[in-house]
């Protein structure tokens, strides 16, 4: 029953799955990505404007 | 809330900002000088040291791992701490990690101009300093990890993330491609020979442009552009689709490097769909970096650092776009080989990394001061710096698609209409006169930056230490306590995260790879293919030592234009015992694997003490120390003890023969030599590369 799953000679099929394999973890991915909550990607996209330093210089502004 | 007072260590963040400096204008410099030995071979300067084959893995290694390696920590320690809200895990091992990749770099400088080499691009370097590298990356790990850990910032963001991905990545892929048998301190030879050697290296070298130019060059962009443009990134939804497609695609696509060579059609295809389909991630990542500019486009104008990073991010389009039409196999065909492929990756380099490098110093130091800027000559060194980019690509772009051309171009009676392969060098020898002031304003540029930098740090005061203050993970996890399900999951997870972008990256590398170790028939034997004598194996461990195979291949691609002018398309049988296979990856001079019975002994003697004498107008350098300096063949003993061990028939005991052989034939050379009334001794190294030369592609050559 495994032996198919052993024979490498018909490595395109392999590439073929992966291929199928990646759309499918992509659609999955878009999906769950849609419905991410917005406050939470909100929250997320400031991090890098809110560095928590009490004595960070401001300049360059 | 509760809220926690800690400081941000800068001091680690200022030691890779001067190494980056540093290191870029040596990798400049070295750079320039290469592109002038080409159209001025003198510069050369007849000495094994500074000759183009030497020179040409320095600079590439300088600008890579010295250059954009350091500029990539200098940008991570800074931007870890303020995104996790802690100082990093220990400040020692980010020491360690400092001065360990300087060491490197060091090593690194001294043994390539040594001639120490494992003639795998990109991935030179020998043994002891492989281990070394392994090392230092395992000491980042743990100091990343480890910061991870003590996080408090719930949530990962998501230029974290790709510095992640980069360090499973490169550690994979380091450790799988620098397998290599020792033959000697700082000899080796590959494990992988021939056709899987060219996979591996390729899987390698494609994705240390992935994972070391790319992803953590992208994990920056997430963070500065935002910062820079004090707005936050412009959908990090879309960021979190372009992380995951990115490594996931990226990782197959190496073999359109390798495009109608002698790997199997089957990972050609592999490389070539995967590449096209990298375009959606590639320009998904694009367009989310512009697009955080949108509404701030009028401080663009004003701002040096936005100028710098929207070319940057605009060549990161251009060369993510033109890589997969260059995967397409008839685009390929004219431009494999060519300077065509020099141009796309100084797209990458120049703008991409360059340009994203020094925008952040230009951001960073008056920070890491405490000042501003001291002068407007950035906006100079922006401009002077996209000139140099015209004027290094448009030339090499023009340069590649004139070759390439002119080497396939028939007569209307069928025969090559350029049969001298050096004619197609010195029609395009103008062009590289050009590319080479783009070099020298690129260089300009950074040195005005040096300048620059360094007025501003005088004008200002190290600020060593900064106090940050945030609430506790563990607070955040008690305000926070519902579960999450899906990627919001995910972020907060450190370790999950790294297990589950291996396995993103592994799925590509396995299906890849080992296909050519399992499966016999990947790799059809030739009866008549022999392993080396000594004597021609001492001559291949030359060839590599000089970096011939930076200007000249060893692969024929079965096109009429290429047997017409080389003789029979290369199999991949004809490889088994090439360890390191040696396609090479640039022709600046002709194909050589067929180069066997095609001269005289004595005209390979005399071209390489001075090409000139047997190709007027040649660029090729003078190797005359080969003619003077003489083998080591002691060496071959262990040579001969280790290529057996991985694999290369040589009859057990064959070491005590092996010297007797190599001066056999040796003393063959030296009297045909001297019928052709040149006067030299066997025990010379010239001779050993003649016998290598005279042997190339002769196994299967019908005489
Ligand atoms: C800077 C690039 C460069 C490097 C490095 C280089 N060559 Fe060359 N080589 C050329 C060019 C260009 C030609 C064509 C002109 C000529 O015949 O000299 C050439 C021609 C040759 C030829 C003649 C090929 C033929 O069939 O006509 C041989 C053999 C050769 N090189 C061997 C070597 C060896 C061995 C090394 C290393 C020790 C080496 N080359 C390093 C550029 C280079």
């Amino acid at each position: 029953m495994f032996k198919n799953l052993l024979d490498f000679s018909a490595w395109n099929g392999w590439a073929s799955l992966s291929t199928v394999f990646f759309f499918v973890l992509f659609t999955g991915l878009s999906i769950g990505v849609f419905f991410l909550k917005k406050s939470h990607t909100q929250r997320m996209s400031l991090l890098p404007l809110d560095d928590g330093a009490a004595t960070a210089p401001k300049n360059g502004e | 809330m509760e809220l926690e007072k800690f400081r941000y260590d800068n001091r680690i963040v200022r030691m890779f900002m001067m190494a980056t400096v540093l290191w870029g204008v040596v990798g400049f410099i070295v750079g320039l000088l290469i592109a002038l030995q080409i159209p001025f071979p003198g510069l050369n300067f007849g000495t094994p040291f500074t000759s183009f084959g030497r020179l040409r893995p320095l600079h590439t290694n300088a600008v890579i791992f010295a250059f954009v390696g350091n500029a990539m920590f200098l940008g991570y320690y800074y931007m870890i701490q303020r995104l996790l809200k802690t100082r990093n895990y220990s400040d020692l091992l980010g020491k360690i990690h400092f001065w360990g990749w300087q060491l490197i770099i060091v090593c690194a400088a001294v043994t390539l101009v040594l001639g120490f080499t494992t003639a795998k691009e990109y991935a030179e370097l020998e043994w002891p300093i492989d281990i070394l590298i392994t090392a230092i990356w395992v000491v980042w790990g743990i100091n990343m990890i480890g910061t991870l850990l003590i996080r408090r910032e719930k949530h990962l963001y998501v230029g974290i993330w790709f510095f992640i991905a980069t360090l499973v990545t490169v550690a994979v892929l380091h450790i799988t491609n620098s397998m290599e048998m020792p033959a000697g301190f700082l000899k080796s030879y590959s494990i992988y020979a021939g056709v899987q050697d060219a996979l591996v290296q390729w899987w390698y070298g494609h994705n240390a442009v992935a994972f070391f130019l790319t992803t953590p060059y992208l994990g920056l962009m997430y963070y500065y552009m935002p910062k820079a443009a004090n707005r936050p990134v412009y959908s990090y939804k879309l960021s979190i689709i372009h992380f995951w497609s990115l490594i996931f695609l990226y990782i197959w696509a190496g073999p359109h490097h390798l495009l109608y060579s002698a790997t199997p059609d089957w990972a050609q295809s592999l490389g070539t769909v995967f590449s096209i389909m990298l375009i959606a991630p590639s320009w998904g990542g694009m367009l989310n970096g512009l697009l955080t500019l949108r509404g701030a486009w009028d401080r663009v104008r004003e701002d040096p650092v936005l100028k710098f990073f929207v070319i940057a991010v605009t060549a990161y389009g251009m060369a993510t776009f033109e890589g997969p039409m260059l995967s397409i196999k008839s685009v390929n065909a004219i431009a494999h080989f060519t300077d065509w492929i020099i141009a796309h990756v100084h797209i990458g380099a120049l703008g991409w990394n360059g340009f994203m490098a020094f925008g952040i110093l230009y951001w960073l130091v008056p920070r890491l001061y405490g000042t501003q800027l001291w002068s407007k000559l950035a906006n100079w060194h922006f401009w002077i710096g996209t000139l140099a980019i015209l004027f290094y690509a448009v030339p090499m772009y023009w340069s590649g698609i004139t070759q390439g051309l002119m080497w396939k171009q028939f007569t209307p009676d069928g025969i090559l209409q350029y049969p001298n392969f050096l004619e197609t060098v010195l029609q395009i020898m103008p062009l590289h006169k050009l590319r080479a002031v783009g070099g020298a304003l690129y260089l300009t540029g950074a040195v005005m930056m040096v300048f620059n930098l360094y007025r501003t740090a005088k004008a200002g005061r190290f600020i060593p230490e900064e106090e940050a203050e945030a609430p506790s993970l563990k607070s955040q996890m008690v305000a926070d306590e519902k579960s999450y399900w899906g990627h919001r999951w995910l972020e907060s997870r450190p370790i999950q995260f790294t297990v589950l972008s291996a396995v993103a990256i592994l799925i590509g590398s396995i299906i890849g790879n080992v296909p050519m170790f399992v499966v016999k028939s990947n790799i059809p034997t030739i009866a008549s293919v022999k392993p080396y004598t000594p004597l021609e194996l001492a001559g291949r461990d030359l060839y590599q030592r000089e970096g011939c195979f930076n200007c000249h291949s060893q692969m024929i691609r079965p096109f009429r234009s290429e047997t017409e002018r080389y003789g029979e398309y290369a199999k991949a049988g004809e490889y088994v015992y090439d360890h390191p296979f040696l396609w090479g990856s640039k022709r600046t001079g002709p194909d050589l694997l067929r180069e066997g019975g095609k001269y005289p002994n004595a005209w390979h003697f005399r071209h390489m003490d001075d090409p000139l004498s047997m190709s007027p107008g040649s660029i090729m350098p003078r190797y005359p120390w080969l003619i003077t300096d003489q083998l080591r063949a002691s060496t071959v003993k262990s040579r001969i003890g280790a290529m057996r061990s991985i694999g290369v028939p040589y009859p057990d005991g064959y070491e005590e023969k092996a010297v007797a052989d190599l001066k056999d034939q040796a003393e063959k050379i030296t009297v045909d030599l001297a019928m052709a009334g040149i006067r030299t001794t066997p025990d010379r190294e010239i001779i050993a590369l003649i016998a290598y030369l005279q042997r190339l592609g002769t196994d299967i050559k019908a005489k």
